[in-house]
């Protein structure tokens, strides 16, 4: 008996060290379907360098805006600024350095062959930023540093000798100035009082670099001034560029203000660099103190550069730095840099996009702003942004209208400007003329798929009927994939010659959900105008909603459709065509929601669900939620201690949502009522357990009630929940328990949720 | 008593993995289930909660060219809070014409120790792909660091996922902790998938502690209860971090 126990024990002792039980679970990283790119263009980015527009957008990136202010002016790109552009807008913007490892290393190599040094020190070229942040570095000592150098040894060489010992002094002096490249000791060279004249010229160098790596910058650039007066030096020329670059390290490394960088210090590196590019001799260091100027200037005086970059980049010939001022002009505008006609207008449209962080002006200042800026300019930029905040009551609309008439077509502001015409030809009742119009640009093959869209979305709204909305409600998403460089969803180019997929459009799914009443719906799905997968989604959500609205004979109406369009789904509803009273038809149209997690009382905008119907989504995307909505149900539910509110009522976010015009009055009042009705519907699990609770405690003989008490609590843990839905879930299982403790159902219900 | 006598010859087996794992454990304790990469990026984690979420930051990249040692320091701020639990990240790539030698070695370790000493830092991770010829010189290089680190401080590594499932050359390896990489995995990943959805853990003890996952890939399915490495394409923000610490918490 004894020997039977331990056996058991040891065998369970085991089974439990060599068992493994992982419990799965999810990631919360979709996919998603676009439309249209509200911030790049939805082409390819070389077309839209080479002046191909299509519609801008407010909501564009302003390094794509300013490029279209310079089209829009008449000013194209050339191919060397369309590279530069398309450098801009991929984010490849850090300059190309030189590796310092490099030139370390042919350092260490040409300073072998002078004999007789002691062995090479070791030498780091980074130093920590500062002692309370170890965790990250500088690059003190720079490329250049070793390579000139390397130079300058080899120079040596040459005139002293490989064996002299001036040359072994020159190269001792430049080990000192190195020892302090890792900033961990300071090393300076002693001065030379006798010796060639060029070794102590030499050495006066070596002295004031070893300072400025050692960041006794003003040590540093005192040194570098005094040999900036001595004309026999050879390091005359480069000094004063030196100086600055010593205080300009001076102003970011020893900054002791709140400020990012030493403001005096700054101003004062930034005044010697001035009188440097303002040298009518200046030499090899101009074009460098030019670019250092740049960077100065970029942090001393924004708004002035912000204007002087803004007229830069506006020449045709913009110099040789246009990627680096495209650049810094982008910066300087999402630090809120505004000055100069290009930042304004940037600065206005940006101000249109939707929760802008900052507003500068409200709507109504903006359509004045623009509009007072287009009639005195007559620009095109102006013109689009005039147009685009114009509203129908505004007095001017009629003139913007005729001004945009005269856009043509070879314009690249011509799909721009006719699509914010149209949107006012609509505001201001002209709905012929902009549906014929809509038409013809719909049928032009060349248009962008993401512009095709937005004037899809004007054309769905000026549907005359069903059979017209339902022409209009799918739309085709633009090619699209994750950058990984940038983590940014961007145009797929490569994919484009795949055929498109139609989808529900985000404004036809809203329509569906919220403003057409069960007949119509029903009327919708039986219509051969749209694809069969979306006719199946539609009827699928139609028969859930007739289901919720307690209509029973639209549910059976649908039947046919459903039989057509999903078969398996359609069988499964048997018992449902079957049940002879409300109350069976109920319990049976109950688990066939229960056992499809994908049935929602409404239609999805963009990518269907990623499981089939009757599987359960890893990623709660099953039934509704509080919301009703048709798409993905991540992220609504109420989980541990967050979002407690999540989840508990019904919130229509867009009551104001206009009916389609084709509607009948009888139709608009029907529409509203059952919209009203599903809103008190609630979350589906919570919704879907009280249902069968009632059901179950009136008819607890019914022999499917088991396997629905199983479903609904399983829906409970995979559905879109809030704080309630344990406690359901609890009632649910113990009920189950309790009355059933002999179903298989009960067996395979192991937890509440 | 077949059966008696069989899990009797289990026993030794069973009591070195309960006290392997617990030594292995006992170092690891220190860092917090959740870890964020920080890679070479600007970033300010001051908003992260030291108690439950770690911070393996890349603190140096060294690269082994033919004979040389490349390091490359981490030139990007990093904030963190000041009771935060680190993890110094160092990366070595050697390209194919890489001597491997000693000094390259030696250069190496040095480095990663140095790293190891810095305020806060409680653990080191050393991330690498061995091709089967370089395996030699990775093994002699981590033997190397367990030897001049001190003994409190682990040794992480990160692990192809193939390393974790059927080639076990790491098992002998000094080390606490192998992550195994689950993104960018590129050919191997229906495997990896096809692996843990059947329920079967990867071979190597060492890499059923831990997983290494990224946010812009999607995993339909996950082992809960592990320490999970999480690296980001941008800097991290706090919305970002909540939505993952919400989500890792519903795998438990």
């Amino acid at each position: 008996m004894a020997i039977k126990l331990v056996s058991r024990v040891l065998l369970l002792l085991v089974a439990l060290s060599l068992l493994v039980i992982p419990i799965y679970s999810c990631g919360p990283f979709f996919e998603s379907a676009v439309f249209t790119f509200q911030n790049r263009p939805d082409g390819p980015d070389s077309d839209f360098a080479a002046g191909k527009i299509g519609i801008l957008l407010p909501s564009f990136r302003s390094a794509y805006l300013i490029v279209a202010y310079r089209y829009l002016s008449g000013v194209k790109l050339s191919n060397e600024q369309q590279a530069a552009a398309l450098q801009v807008w991929q984010k490849n913007v850090t300059p190309e350095q030189p590796d310092v490892e490099d030139d370390l290393t042919k350092w260490s190599e040409a300073r072998r062959s002078v004999p007789n040094l002691p062995p090479h020190p070791d030498i780091s070229p980074y130093a920590v930023v500062s002692e309370d942040q170890p965790y990250f570095k500088f690059t003190n000592c720079q490329a250049d540093a070793f390579r000139n150098a390397t130079r300058t040894l080899q120079d040596r060489t040459a005139k002293f000798g490989a064996t002299s010992a001036e040359l072994r002094e020159w190269a001792a002096g430049q080990d000192h100035v190195f020892a302090n490249c890792g900033g961990e000791a300071e090393q300076i060279p002693p001065a030379l009082s006798s010796g060639p004249r060029l070794l102590r010229a030499d050495r006066a160098y070596q002295i004031a670099a070893a300072h400025f790596y050692s960041r006794n910058f003003d040590d540093a650039v005192k040194e570098f001034d005094a040999i900036a007066q001595d004309a026999a030096s050879p390091w005359a020329g480069i000094s004063p560029y030196l100086a600055a670059r010593a205080l300009i390290r001076k102003a970011n490394l020893q900054n002791k203000s709140d400020e990012a960088f030493d403001r005096a210090v700054m101003s004062a590196a930034q005044a010697r660099l001035e009188r440097i590019v303002g040298d009518p001799h200046p030499g090899a260091i101009h074009q460098p103190a030019v670019r250092l100027l740049n960077y100065v200037r970029f942090r001393t005086e924004p708004s002035k550069r912000v204007a002087e970059l803004g007229e830069i980049l506006q020449k045709p010939d913009s110099g040789t730095n246009f990627k680096q001022d495209l650049w810094d002009y982008v910066l300087l505008l999402s630090n809120g840099q505004n000055s100069g006609d290009p930042s304004d207008w940037i600065q206005t449209l940006g101000a249109l996009r939707a929760n802008p962080p900052s507003f500068p002006r409200q709507l109504p200042d903006l359509a004045k702003h623009s509009l007072a800026r287009w009639q005195e300019t007559k620009s095109l930029p102006w013109l689009i942004a005039a147009i685009t905040t114009a509203k129908s009551n505004d007095p001017e609309a009629q003139t913007l209208l005729t001004a945009a008439q005269q856009v043509p077509a070879s314009s690249p502001a011509y799909l721009t400007v006719r699509y914010q015409a149209i949107r006012l030809m609509i505001a201001t009742g002209k709905l012929e003329p902009a549906r014929k119009e809509l038409d013809l640009l719909l049928a032009n093959p060349g248009i962008p798929i993401g512009s095709h869209n937005l004037f899809n979305e004007l054309r769905l709204t000026l549907a005359t009927s069903l059979e017209d909305f339902l022409q209009h409600a799918p739309e085709t998403t633009v090619p699209s994939k994750l950058d990984e460089s940038t983590d940014e969803v961007v145009p797929d180019t490569q994919n484009s010659s795949q055929a498109p997929q139609p989808y529900f459009s985000d404004y036809a799914a809203e329509i569906f959900l919220k403003r057409l009443p069960l007949q119509t719906l029903v009327q919708a799905a039986e219509s051969q105008a749209l694809p069969k997968l979306l006719r199946r989604d539609l009827a699928h959500s139609t028969w859930v909603r007739s289901v919720l609205l307690g209509d029973f004979g639209t549910a059976l109406e649908l039947q046919p459709a459903l039989h057509d369009l999903d078969r398996p789904l359609w069988t499964s509803m048997e018992s449902f065509r079957s049940a002879k009273t409300d109350p069976e038809k109920h319990i049976a149209a109950l688990l066939v929601i229960l056992s499809n997690p994908g049935m929602k009382p409404s239609v999805r905008a963009g990518l269907p669900r990623s499981t089939t119907l009757a599987e359960i989504d890893q990623f709660r995307d099953n039934w509704w939620c509080a919301d009703m909505e048709g798409g993905p149900t991540w992220n609504k539910s109420f989980v541990g201690e967050y979002n407690k509110d999540s989840n508990l009522k019904f919130v229509d976010r867009d009551p104001d949502f206009p009916f389609p015009a084709w509607l009948t009055d009888a139709q608009k009042s029907q529409a509203s009522s059952q919209w009203a009705q599903l809103g008190a519907v609630g979350t589906a699990p919570n919704f879907l357990v009280r249902q069968l609770l009632a059901y179950a405690n009136e008819h607890p003989d019914d022999p499917s009630v088991p396997q629905a008490l199983h479903l609904a609590v399983r829906a409970t843990r995979f559905g879109c929940v809030n704080i309630e839905t344990s406690k359901l879930s609890k009632v649910a299982f113990d009920l189950l328990h309790q009355n059933y403790p002999q179903s298989e159902w009960t067996a395979k219900t192991g937890y509440y949720y | 008593m077949l059966l008696v006598l069989s899990a009797l010859a289990l026993l030794p087996l069973l009591w070195y993995r309960l006290s392997f794992t617990h030594a292995r454990a006992a170092r690891l304790r220190p860092i917090p289930r959740i870890v964020l990469w920080a890679w070479e990026e600007p970033e300010d984690l001051r908003f992260v909660n030291p108690r439950d979420t770690g911070i393996a930051f890349l603190a140096a990249a060294i690269r082994l060219q033919a004979g040389d040692t490349i390091i490359h320091p981490r030139f990007q701020p990093l904030r963190v809070p000041d009771a935060a639990k680190l993890v110094s990240v160092v990366r070595i790539e050697a390209d194919s014409r890489a001597e491997l030698s000693r000094s390259q070695m030696e250069r190496s370790v040095a480095a990663i120790v140095e790293t190891g000493s810095w305020p806060r830092v409680h653990a080191v991770q050393v991330d690498f792909d061995a091709t089967l010829s370089q395996r030699n010189f990775y093994r002699n290089l981590l033997i190397e660091l367990r030897r001049r680190l001190p003994p409190a401080v682990p040794i992480s590594i990160t692990a192809l996922a193939s390393w974790c499932l059927d080639d076990n050359w790491i098992s002998a390896l000094p080390i606490d902790e192998a992550v195994p990489m689950l993104f960018r995995m590129s050919a191997g990943r229906d495997q990896v998938v096809a692996r843990l959805a059947s329920g079967t853990d990867f071979r190597s003890p060492l890499c059923q502690a831990s997983l290494g996952i990224s946010t812009d890939e999607r995993w339909s399915t996950l082992p809960a209860g592990r320490r999970v490495y999480i690296f980001h394409t941008k800097p991290w923000d706090q919305k970002t971090e909540l939505a993952l610490l919400r989500e890792v918490r519903q795998w438990r």
